[in-house]
């Protein structure tokens, strides 16, 4: 008792005396800013934090670029009405799936380790330029493909290039740079300090230009933890890969077809990278990732800590399992798109018919049968980049090019390596530019149906042709009455944008 | 002390706040008993005690108050779950919002921080102390006694003190006590024809074809299994016992006073699987070393374990709603693919519903809580006027909690089939309070009372839970098997120091003025809004003189308390951890807030106590006005800066309310007959005056809760339903995609007027705080017999009742409220008034809203106990007394509220109240029992 009473006293002592301490209380689930960017692990730590908000947001990927456009309907009798408003092309502010802070968190989370990996470098002298280029680079491309996912999808929205947790700079009246506390400003007043670009040509120029910053500085196969490159972080994090397809993509937006064509060739001579074959091409979506195929995913560890995505409830037409909006293929794409020809992977796996009923497959299927993923473990990969991309833009470049052959080659490589028989040049009017735009947007729709791309390929298609290829199509889903209205709506490329009013949410 | 003159009570103080000092016969007793706790706060004194039943069936102190001054009680039938208490108000939005107690001075958390484990189950942390063990309850509510406890303070404390030795030989007290419950499960529901018959209706309204329904075993009149005439609920509840031994030995000499006790009690649920058991123990003493030099100690350790289940939103295994809402027509057993019966048990049947019976039977939620407490208390008697007491104490708990779900009967959680998590909690408090005090005079007309003393309190909370899911069979209770589902753990240190001054000075024996200030600092802040100055003063005056048979005592009091059970270390910038892909991560989710500091609370009261005939009637009559700014809340970021929203100060609430008491002595100094009354009232505005981050909602199974500027603490938020939809042609309004609702819809109130539904049109539809609640009662004796009633009323408070709404929503194969016969059908089958049946319910009628908000106003004779004094002098002359005791509980109440109880304990969350998920009401119990004395 004595020497708990002794302890106690010299407790009350220290406290009264070194008051500080005493107050210092360290949080146990959380890390400091004392604690944190210290060395090469904390920027690896804050790395994989830059991905995670993205993975909470693939489903609205899906509504944004699929339930939108002419692959996807409903499934549900009495459809749920915010994501029905996707499928009829009528989305309101009110939409909670309009929501974009999670690209913005994302974004923000760039510029944080943007403006630290060469603090970091000061103090870790392990940390080498290669290896400061890498982190670098890798948020420069994630925020860059951020920016587009924004600037295809959105007609207004802020560019937010600098770490704006803490403090705002920004140019006053008087021409003089000034910061201010963030925590300090009102909602209006941030919004007010905000930088909105004059067109999006602006935007598509910033994106363009940071992955050609992030082409000369992120290592080929770098080796974030420094002793191999595991599968996970071969296709969940960026790579020169998927640099240069997203360069060829946007080249190919931009107009600059040589580049274009130039910038897909690192990918498709790439030895990781290739079409595959048809008999491990579903192993993509059966699996988190195939080699050859995958390139970038957003990946979900189910078994080690339960990551998961809300896809099986978006597309899963059995509510034990947690389907709830059975977002489903529209029947006379199937009979278009894919009921074409014999022995197409893609098709036989893509979509399938259960009973009276179409699913998309992609995120619920586990074989190509008809084993389904296991109740509520909607793990699948939601992919961002495949090797096919850099294949089939490859030909859309060199089409643009005019090198109708080059064009007709890539084509038929991705057309047998999933099963089809190559397409016959003398068969097919192969040096008509619209109708080989029409065929390789097509072979896109095979390849990536459900993958949250149809939209913004039918946008690219119209940029490629000069004609608006998007209402029609979008339109045709539709019943009489409906499609006209829609057709009539989506002549104005102002109205392919999504409204959002981001003082809705938090 | 005689303690047959103090038969049903063991005070008959009640008036609020009585200046003690004023009244120095009044005061002096409650003094005198405090000051055998050195423990004590000098806030003990000035409060005011409270009546303790000498017979219950309560495990908990809490239990105990309904219907006493001062306090608002809430108490469901859920055994093991803590009541819920509000002392003048609800006073924070984002932090705890439950009085602080204090036991032996020692500071507990009335509820804990950490989520419920099952739902919305929160369990009694107040089992440790045994009733028994009692010796008096005080309830603070005053503006300058709440600013003695400072960041505490804000929703009010209890201080509770424990029963202590006394001068003169051993003493032995024996109890018994046996009691039964019997509780109304009454949940209107459809008979099994009935039941059946609904059920083909509704799939037919649901285009389910002819030729399916005639295929369907259900309507097979041939099959065995569906032709049973169940009463599920009856089958799951019961008839409770109840049992408590306790055994207490007092005494003392002129150099030390010691009391022992032990004690077991034993309580069942009315719902099979539910009960609770305790062993406590305690071992109080105190010694006079010398003159000068007294030590008091405190020893407590007590086990308590309780067996629960899901009463609250989690329907699926919620076994009342799953009784209530299975066939009727389906048994307990399982049959075999020939049709016979087995001895099994039924499995989860072909409508989804799991089997009540494995529910209360095979599923299991266990709790076992272990706590010691211990203090030592030494008061040197440094001059006559002067002195020094320094105490320290430690207290140290751990709770385990367990859940075992296994498969059989029992629907699957998402992917989870079989499930088996534990937690196990622990916090530990170490406490050292030192105080200096002096009093004296100060020239003839004044006399004066000053304490300065230091306080630190070092407080640790760790939890350690897991999961594992999907274990090979139902056999094994524990973590063995499985794969792990999740795992995590917390701690939560806090720190905190106070350097306090106090003071009263009497003048002219007609007036009291005191002061205090309380310099208090905690690490749960930064640098900046580390250190809070809490001050208060109050003052009374005598307005007649002392000798008047007749007394008159004005008062006033104001002070400022605070809260700062702020846990987020908002003060730094935070990098909180996520995971992707396997891999570990970190982000920057909280930006430091250095500002951030408690939310302060100003209460300022005033009363007048009037006295006539030498105390035989008292009256008070107060007002308190209580404002609370600084309220935590959390401001929204814009979304493109990429944070979540973050925590500041900025926010105001208030609350205002009348107190009125009185007692009235009918008849006493008779020695055959005596008989009082009793009762008190207060009336209770507890309001959002500015929120600066705009409202907040909370939700709790379908419901809203909302704090939004300008309204009621504790309101709900949903939407006003205006009828039903008869025909295509009356549909006026859209969903939110702009297609239009369905004949046999709800209509919806559109607040906005743009013909579309969604969040926009929500508006407040009810609150679950009384506005007018208290007590009464009567004690009457008569030679040695006597009698003691105790009611509880609350008026004004709302009940969303939630169980009511799943009972009429028609989504899906439950059964039903028969009232549903009245839902639209047709065109020409319009109904009265409730929607169509729907599977899924695809246009939203089951959404919160005022269709189902009631008045939960009741008033319940809560306790009425007759007991008789066994005269030992000239029988059983070994023994000192005996006495018997008859009890009976909540035998009487009058409501208008349709659910199974007025008393509704949804969550303790400030904005989580009053929301009836059908828990367990408060049964009627008879309660017997016997009192020996050696």
């Amino acid at each position: 008792m004595k020497s708990i009473m002794k302890k106690l006293m010299w407790i009350g002592f220290i406290a009264l005396a070194g008051c500080t301490d005493f107050f210092e209380v360290t949080p146990y689930n959380a890390v400091k800013e004392d604690e944190f960017y210290k060395n090469r692990e904390d920027l690896n730590a804050a790395a994989i934090g830059m991905y995670q908000s993205l993975t909470k947001e693939v489903h609205k990927f899906l509504l944004w670029g699929d339930a939108r456009a002419d692959m996807v309907t409903t499934g549900q009798p009495e459809p749920d009405p915010y994501v029905n408003e996707f499928v009829l092309n009528n989305v309101t502010v009110n939409n909670p799936h309009t929501d974009y802070s999670g690209i913005y968190r994302t974004i923000a989370r760039c510029n944080r380790q943007l403006e630290r990996v060469y603090d970091v470098m000061a103090v870790d002298d392990k940390i080498l330029d290669r290896d400061a280029g890498a982190f670098y680079g890798e948020a420069l491309l994630l925020r860059a493909y951020c920016y587009y996912l924004l600037v295809r999808t959105f007609d207004r929205f802020p560019i937010i290039r600098s770490d704006y947790a803490e403090e705002i700079r920004f140019v006053n009246e008087q021409g003089d740079t000034v910061s201010r506390a963030t925590a300090a400003l009102t909602v209006h007043e941030i919004r007010g300090l905000y930088q909105f670009p004059e067109d999006k040509q602006e935007v598509w120029l910033m994106i363009y230009n940071d992955v050609l910053t992030v082409l000369g500085i992120l290592p080929l196969n770098y080796q974030w933890d420094r002793n191999s490159l595991p599968a996970q972080q071969r296709y969940g994090r960026m790579s020169q890969a998927t640099a240069n397809t997203f360069a060829t993509e946007l080249a190919l937006w931009l107009g600059e077809y040589q580049s274009a064509s130039a910038f897909a060739n690192s990918p498709i001579t790439n030895n990781n990278h290739g079409l595959g074959t048809s008999g491990n091409w579903i192993n993509q979506f059966t699996g988190s990732y195939a080699s050859q195929h995958s390139m970038f995913l957003l990946g979900y560890q189910y078994e080690k800590s339960f990551e998961t995505n809300r896809l099986q409830e978006f597309t899963s037409q059995v509510p034990a399992d947690g389907g709830r909006y059975h977002l489903k293929p529209v029947s006379h794409v199937i009979n278009t798109i894919f009921f074409q020809e014999e022995g197409d992977i893609r098709t036989s796996f893509s979509y399938k018919v259960i009973g009276q009923d179409t699913v998309i497959w992609k995120y619920i299927g586990t074989d190509n049968v008809l084993s389904m993923r296991p109740p509520y473990q909607s793990n699948a990969s939601w992919q961002l980049y495949r090797s096919a991309d850099a294949y089939l833009f490859k030909a859309l470049a060199d089409l643009m090019l005019n090198d109708y052959s080059s064009a007709f080659n890539f084509l038929n490589m991705v057309r047998e390596a999933r099963g089809l028989l190559p397409l016959l040049p003398e068969e097919i009017d192969y040096t008509n530019k619209p109708f080989m735009l029409a065929q390789l947007f097509n072979e896109r729709a095979r390849e990536f149906a459900f993958e949250g791309k149809r939209w913004y390929d039918l946008m690219l298609w119209s940029e490629l042709s000069g004609e608006n290829k998007l209402a029609p199509h979008v339109a045709a889903k539709y019943p009489p009455g409906t499609h006209e209205r829609v057709e009539e709506k989506l002549r104005f490329e102002q109205n392919w944008f999504i409204p959002v009013d981001p003082l809705l949410w938090k | 002390m005689d303690m047959s003159m103090k038969y049903l009570y063991k005070s008959l103080v009640v008036l609020a706040s009585l200046g003690y000092a004023a009244w120095p016969a009044y005061g002096q007793a409650e003094q005198d008993s405090l000051s055998m706790n050195a423990l004590k706060d000098s806030v003990i004194a000035a409060t005011t005690q409270v009546r303790i039943p000498v017979q219950s069936d309560a495990v908990s102190f809490a239990e105990v108050l309904a219907g006493n001054a001062k306090i608002h009680v809430t108490e469901s039938g859920v055994v093991g779950s803590a009541p819920q208490l509000m002392i003048r108000g609800i006073h924070s939005v984002n932090l705890n919002v439950t009085p602080q107690v204090f036991i032996d001075g020692i500071s507990v958390r009335y509820n804990r921080d950490l989520p419920s484990f099952l739902s919305v189950f929160e369990p009694t942390r107040f089992g440790f102390i045994n009733p028994h063990d009692i010796g008096a309850i005080y309830i603070a509510n005053g503006g300058k006694e709440l600013s003695e406890i400072g960041g505490r303070g804000a929703n009010g404390a209890i201080y509770l003190t424990t029963d202590r030795g006394e001068f003169g030989g051993t003493q032995i007290d024996f109890t018994a006590n046996y009691g039964l419950s019997d509780a109304t499960y009454q949940v209107s529901r459809m008979g099994a024809d009935g039941f059946k018959r609904y059920l083909r209706e509704v799939m037919e309204e649901n285009g389910v074809s002819s030729s399916e329904l005639a295929s369907n075993p259900i309507f097979d009149p041939a099959l065995p299994q569906y032709a049973y005439q169940t009463d599920w609920v009856d089958m799951i509840t019961r008839r409770a016992s109840f049992s408590d031994y306790h055994l207490k030995l007092k005494g003392g000499d002129a150099d030390a006073n010691y009391l022992f006790s032990v004690g077991y009690t034993d309580k069942e649920g009315t719902l099979i699987g539910t009960d609770m058991q305790r062993i406590s123990m305690r071992f109080n003493l105190d010694y006079q070393l010398s003159q000068k030099f007294k030590i008091t100690n405190n020893l407590a350790y007590a086990n308590t374990t309780a067996g629960y289940l899901e009463q609250g939103s989690n329907w699926d295994v919620h076994p009342i709603y799953t009784a209530a809402t299975k066939a009727p027509f389906m048994g307990r057993y399982a049959y075999n693919d020939e049709n016979q019966l087995t001895d099994l048990l039924a499995d989860v049947d072909v409508l989804g519903k799991s089997n009540p019976w494995a529910l209360v039977n095979n599923m299991a939620n266990d709790n076992e809580e272990n706590r010691v407490d211990g203090s030592i208390s030494a008061t040197w008697q440094a001059g006559e006027r002067t002195s020094l007491t320094s105490v320290m104490a430690v207290n140290y708990f751990n709770l385990k909690e367990k859940q075992y779900r296994p498969a059989l009967g029992i629907v699957n959680d998402r992917h989870r089939i079989r499930q088996n998590a534990q937690r196990s909690s622990s916090e530990f408090t170490l406490l050292w309070n030192s105080h200096l005090d002096q009093n004296g005079v100060l020239s003839d007309w004044a006399s004066y009372k000053g304490r300065v003393g230091a306080w630190v309190e070092l407080f640790e909370e760790k939890t350690v839970y897991a999961r594992k899911i999907n274990a090979g069979t139902d056999d094994y209770e524990t973590l063995e098997q499985g794969t792990a589902d999740s795992a995590s753990n917390t701690k939560f240190q806090s720190n905190l120091m106070r350097i306090y001054a106090s003071g009263d000075i009497r003048v002219l024996d007609r007036a009291t003025f005191s002061a205090n200030v309380s310099l208090e600092g905690s690490s749960n802040f930064g640098s900046k809004g580390r250190w809070n100055v809490y001050p208060g003063v109050s003052a009374a005056v005598d307005l007649l003189q002392p000798n008047n048979r007749h007394q008159m005592q004005l008062r006033a009091s104001w002070g400022l308390s605070g809260n700062h059970d702020v846990r987020g270390f908002y003060h730094y910038n935070l990098y909180y951890p996520v995971g992707y892909f396997g891999y570990g991560g970190a982000y920057l989710g909280n930006v430091a807030n250095t500002d951030i500091g408690p939310e302060i609370t100003n209460t300022a009261d005033g009363g007048l106590a009037v006295a006539l005939f030498g105390n035989r009637a008292t009256v008070d009559l107060g007002y308190y006005y209580k404002r609370t700014h600084d309220l935590i809340t959390s401001k929204a970021v814009p979304i493109e800066i990429g944070l979540g929203p973050q925590f500041e100060n900025r926010g105001v609430m208030y609350s205002h309310g009348l107190e009125l008491a009185l007692n009235v002595n009918l008849l006493r100094n008779t020695d055959r007959f005596s008989w009082s009354v009793f009762g008190n009232l207060s009336t209770l505005n507890t309001r959002l005056e500015s929120l600066g981050n705009g409202e907040v909602i909370r939700t709790l199974g379908n419901v809203d809760g909302v704090a939004l500027a300008g309204e009621q603490m504790g309101s709900f938020y949903g939407y006003r339903v205006l009828g039903v939809f008869g025909s295509e042609e009356d549909v006026y309004l859209r969903k939110a995609d702009g297609t239009n609702y369905r004949p046999g819809d709800y209509i919806i109130d559109d607040v906005n007027g743009d013909s579309k539904i969604n969040e926009l049109d929500r508006q407040v539809i009810g609150s679950a705080l009384p506005t007018l609640f208290g007590g009464f009662g009567t004690t009457v004796g008569w030679g040695r017999l006597s009698m003691s009633t105790q009611f509880a009323y609350s008026y004004g408070q709302e009940i969303y009742n939630s169980f009511n709404q799943r009972m009429q929503l028609m989504s899906d194969y439950s059964n039903q409220s028969p009232a549903v016969a009245g839902r639209w059908k047709s065109v020409t089958e319009q109904g009265d008034g409730l929607s169509r049946a729907a599977f899924g319910d695809p246009s939203f009628n089951g959404i919160a809203s005022d269709m189902w908000v009631e008045d939960g106003g009741y008033l319940r004779l809560k306790y009425v106990t007759v007991s008789y004094a066994i005269n030992t002098e000239t029988h059983l002359r070994f023994l000192r007394g005996v006495k018997l005791f008859v009890t009976g509980e909540n035998l009487l109440t009058i409501s208008n509220y349709s659910g199974m109880d007025p008393e509704v304990v949804s969550y303790s969350d400030p904005l989580m109240r009053g929301i009836d998920f059908g828990a367990s009401p408060l049964p009627k119990t008879f309660v017997v029992g016997v009192k020996l004395s050696l």
